[in-house]
């Protein structure tokens, strides 16, 4: 018996085809990757097998049972885990996991034998709030509190997305062990790199799954040496690709410091979130900024632009005093955020009015420089869209372009390339170095290792420390290795801190 | 106007014509609030149930009887014979009102010590039974007014010493009247607290705030692009709100509408910067609405404008100096029914006044960009 079966499903939220003719299944022990950007349609499909959502086209049966018509059948028999966390902030861990064992009606017991090896590495915490945890032990709770049942099969949507890349690793180990306790596992990402740790891959796009195999036979057909390769040339025919990313010729102007800190603190209460850290960022670079979740990377990110006075320590952001002349580094610079900031419901064009407005920029300024970076998007023509209706990749580049509306020296970028598809992915990291070429500084953070080799440098925060600073060639030597992610690997390892 | 200070207006309009919901619900609530509500917050009552127990027979009783019967604001629903009878319908609540007719009235009204009738009253609810039992002791008055006449339990001592009362600026004691001005201050209340508080957590909520942060704008501005389009609507609900007032309830202000407008001006953005403070300490919608909605609750039931001030006890009388709206109902009544000046009234628009500017200003310093 197959542990699920998908045959021939379609799904349309108005003229909006979500899911097209998707056919799929999953062995029992399986574990199936649903690989895909953004809206390719994951969770649609996700609902659907969990009786959550009825298919327009084709029947889908999980653990032998159909999702139309035994609900409850389906019901007790899949662990689900929707993408945004399902855990209640402010009940511990193990009133947590007593709740989901509860609504299953069966005693935590039943289930431990389970779930024991992952809730073991979590057990030193298991009086503290579930909204206290870091972003990797949310996700360790929340599968335990999938499997507190003991499903047969288990429904991951996007378990990974946000979270670094240690903790990345250590939830895919867990899945492996699942696999020989018989239970099916579904589970999609937008990280190419994760397809490796599956037995197939079912590469998705705009709700059509383009192909299934396993990860080893998709590189042999398609000779790439990646899957997200293989990914790339399968999109390749709809969308336009940039040439890939090679390494990057450092730029000229090198001369002069964008940014300088000099043992920058930051504490709350007795937590130090960030520890007396100290570098410099030169006219012009690419600096990224990595860390593990709650190596205290957004936090630094805020007091070097004006959000967050520094507990201790000094420096200059753009030749400003970061902690009396915060109001002025503010005009020199552009953010960012890690959430999305544009509004939804404004067009384009409203939007980068509204922008420009606030930083005092002159209407006839706004419409030369909105005009001139959205021509360089080749975007000019939608201006008058809602920013609601424009695919999620899409809104990220606009997003950089109003940052860059006003002129700033400096740009900060939070994950700006969270949850974006490898095409997507490309074309920003084409518009940051455009920018830096023209001598403007970018300061990024990123989960996403293969951007961090692009880098002009680098720097790892392990625990509110910078572990390790320098270009991606050095750091590789320096720690003996061939990748950004076995250096980051090997020094995010050893973070002790939760946040 | 500043450039930021524009951009942002312009920004709020722009999202508040394209909301699907609100510029409906700003149309749509003082309409029903102002058609709906004066007809069914109206206090008065009508066909108040009466039983009479007759023991008399007299052609005074029965003049008594037809009378209750003929009158609008009371319906006959029987006459009995013993007050057992009708207690058990009181208890059925079939009557809210019982008068006995005790033996022998018609007789002893021409003697020196005339019976008493009695009015009884169901008092569950305290109102009914007080009007109800004034209705039923004014229909019973010209029958047993006689300098030996009978007496009536629920009415003063009758004859030539009754006080003779005028109701002065509303002549036929409508309920109505009262009610009008204080469903205005409710909508201003509602509106102007409500949704510049939903807004700027909203804001908040979708972390688009955080780009505002890192931008140059000052808190004042963005405080300031923040509520003055809430002022605007405002003005407006209110305008919407007098109109309907004076074409469908025939109820223009005695005063003049420059009084009004201040006061409301004054009140306006009260509540607008209150809503502000409250977004700035609150993290979540949820959060905002509940605190919002104790302080609205607290501000309906306590400022008079439900019930008299001078009804509460001493302690909450007090209590309400520190209400702003207690000054703004004081205003808009006065104003409204009595016609009184700015110049009458300059304490309570002094009060009004020092109130908007502690708000104001607490809402801008409240707006933290950097923590």
């Amino acid at each position: 018996m197959r542990a699920i079966e998908i045959n021939n499903i379609s799904k349309s939220y108005g003229s909006v085809k979500a899911l097209d003719d998707v056919s799929l299944t999953v062995g029992e022990g399986e574990l199936v990757g649903l690989i895909g950007p953004d809206g390719a349609g994951k969770t649609t499909l996700f609902r659907i097998l969990a009786s959550l959502l009825l298919p327009d086209k084709g029947m889908a049966t999980v653990a032998g049972n159909d999702v139309e018509k035994a609900r409850r059948l389906v019901r007790s028999s899949i662990g689900y885990m929707p993408g945004r966390f399902a855990l209640y902030p402010d009940l511990s861990i193990r009133e947590n996991i007593e709740f989901y064992a509860s609504v299953f009606g069966v005693p935590v017991k039943k289930g431990y034998e389970l779930i024991a090896p992952i809730y073991e590495q979590i057990a030193p915490f298991a009086k503290r709030p579930a909204g206290k945890l870091s972003g990797g032990m949310k996700q360790k709770l929340a599968l335990c509190c999938a499997l507190i049942h003991r499903p047969k099969v288990l429904l991951l949507d996007e378990p990974t997305t946000g979270v670094d890349v240690v903790s990345r690793q250590e939830f895919w180990d867990l899945l492996y062990d699942l696999r020989s306790q018989g239970i099916a596992i579904l589970a999609s990402t937008p990280y190419m790199d994760e397809a490796d740790r599956c037995q197939r891959v079912a590469l998705i796009n705009q709700g059509r799954i383009m192909e299934t195999d396993t990860p080893d036979n998709l590189l042999i057909t398609h000779q790439c040496p990646t899957v997200e390769r293989v990914f790339i040339k399968l999109m390749g025919e709809q969308s336009p690709v940039s040439p890939s990313l090679g390494g990057r010729v450092p730029c000229g102007s090198t001369q002069g410091e964008s940014i300088s800190v000099q043992g920058l603190t930051k504490r709350f209460g007795d937590f130090t979130a960030v520890d007396h850290i100290t570098f410099n960022v030169t006219k012009g670079e690419i600096f990224g900024f990595l860390g593990a979740n709650g190596a205290g990377k957004t936090t630094a990110m805020r007091m070097l632009t004006g959000l967050s006075i520094p507990s201790e320590g000094s420096g200059q952001v753009a030749d400003c005093d970061i902690i009396t002349q915060g109001e002025l580094i503010k005009r020199k610079i552009g953010y960012m955020s890690q959430r999305f900031s544009l509004y939804d419901d404004l067009s384009v064009w409203q939007n980068i009015q509204f922008f420009g407005g606030i930083y005092s920029m002159r209407p006839s300024a706004i419409e030369a420089s909105g005009r001139r970076l959205l021509e360089e998007l080749r975007f000019y023509h939608r201006h008058n869209e809602k920013v609601a209706d424009i695919p999620l990749g899409w809104k990220q580049k606009l997003a950089f372009a109003v940052a860059m509306l006003h002129d700033p020296s400096i740009v900060f970028l939070d994950e700006p390339t969270g949850g974006v598809d490898p095409v997507v992915r490309r074309q920003f990291w084409d518009l940051i170095r455009s920018a830096s070429a023209r001598g403007v500084t970018i300061f990024v953070t990123t989960h996403y290792m293969d951007e961090a080799e692009l880098c002009d440098r680098v720097s790892i925060m392990v625990d509110g420390r910078i572990a390790a600073m320098g270009t991606p060639a050095q750091l590789k030597t320096q720690f003996n290795a061939t990748t950004m992610q076995q250096v980051f690997y090997l020094l995010a390892r050893e973070g002790q801190r939760s946040d | 106007m500043t450039i930021p200070l524009r951009a942002i207006l312009i920004k709020e309009l722009r999202q508040l014509r394209a909301n699907p919901f609100l510029p409906k619900l700003i149309l749509m609530f003082p309409l029903m609030v102002m058609l709906v509500m004066p007809l069914v917050t109206s206090m008065e009552v009508r066909q108040v149930p009466v039983v009479v127990v007759d023991q008399d027979h007299s052609t005074i009783s029965r003049r008594i009887i037809s009378d209750i019967n003929a009158n609008e604001y009371t319906t006959l629903q029987a006459v009995v014979a013993t007050r057992d009878q009708a207690m058990a319908m009181m208890e059925r609540d079939q009557a809210d009102v019982i008068v006995e007719i005790p033996r022998g009235l018609g007789k002893s009204i021409e003697t020196s010590h005339p019976l008493t009738i009695s009015v009884s009253a169901n008092a569950v609810n305290a109102t009914q039974a007080s009007l109800g039992s004034q209705y039923v002791t004014q229909i019973i008055a010209p029958h047993v007014n006689h300098p030996y006449g009978p007496r009536c339990h629920a009415v003063p001592p009758h004859g030539a010493s009754l006080p003779s009362v005028t109701y002065l600026f509303n002549p036929t004691l409508d309920y109505r009247h009262f009610m009008i001005p204080a469903l205005m201050i409710m909508l201003l209340v509602m509106l102007c607290g409500f949704l510049p508080a939903l807004n700027i957590v909203g804001e908040k909520e979708r972390g688009t705030i955080e780009q505002i942060n890192v931008s140059p704008a000052s808190q004042l501005t963005f405080t300031l692009g923040k509520v003055i389009p809430y002022w605007a609507i405002g003005i407006l609900v209110l305008t919407i709100a007098m109109v309907i007032a004076g074409l469908v309830w025939n109820l223009w202000p005695q005063g003049s509408w420059a009084t009004i407008y201040i006061a409301s001006a004054l009140m306006i953005i009260l509540m607008s910067s209150m809503a502000v403070v409250i977004a700035n300490f609150s993290d979540t919608m949820q959060q905002a609405m509940l605190v919002m909605f104790f302080f609205v609750m607290v501000f309906i039931l306590m400022s008079g404008l439900m019930t008299p001030v001078e009804s509460m006890p001493d302690w909450a009388r007090r209590v309400t100096y520190g209400i702003p709206p207690r000054y703004y109902v004081d205003i808009m009544r006065a104003t409204y029914l009595r016609g009184a000046t700015l110049a009458n009234q300059l304490p309570q628009f002094l009060a009004l006044a020092s109130f908007a500017i502690a708000f104001t200003l607490a809402a801008i310093v409240t707006y933290r960009k950097r923590t």
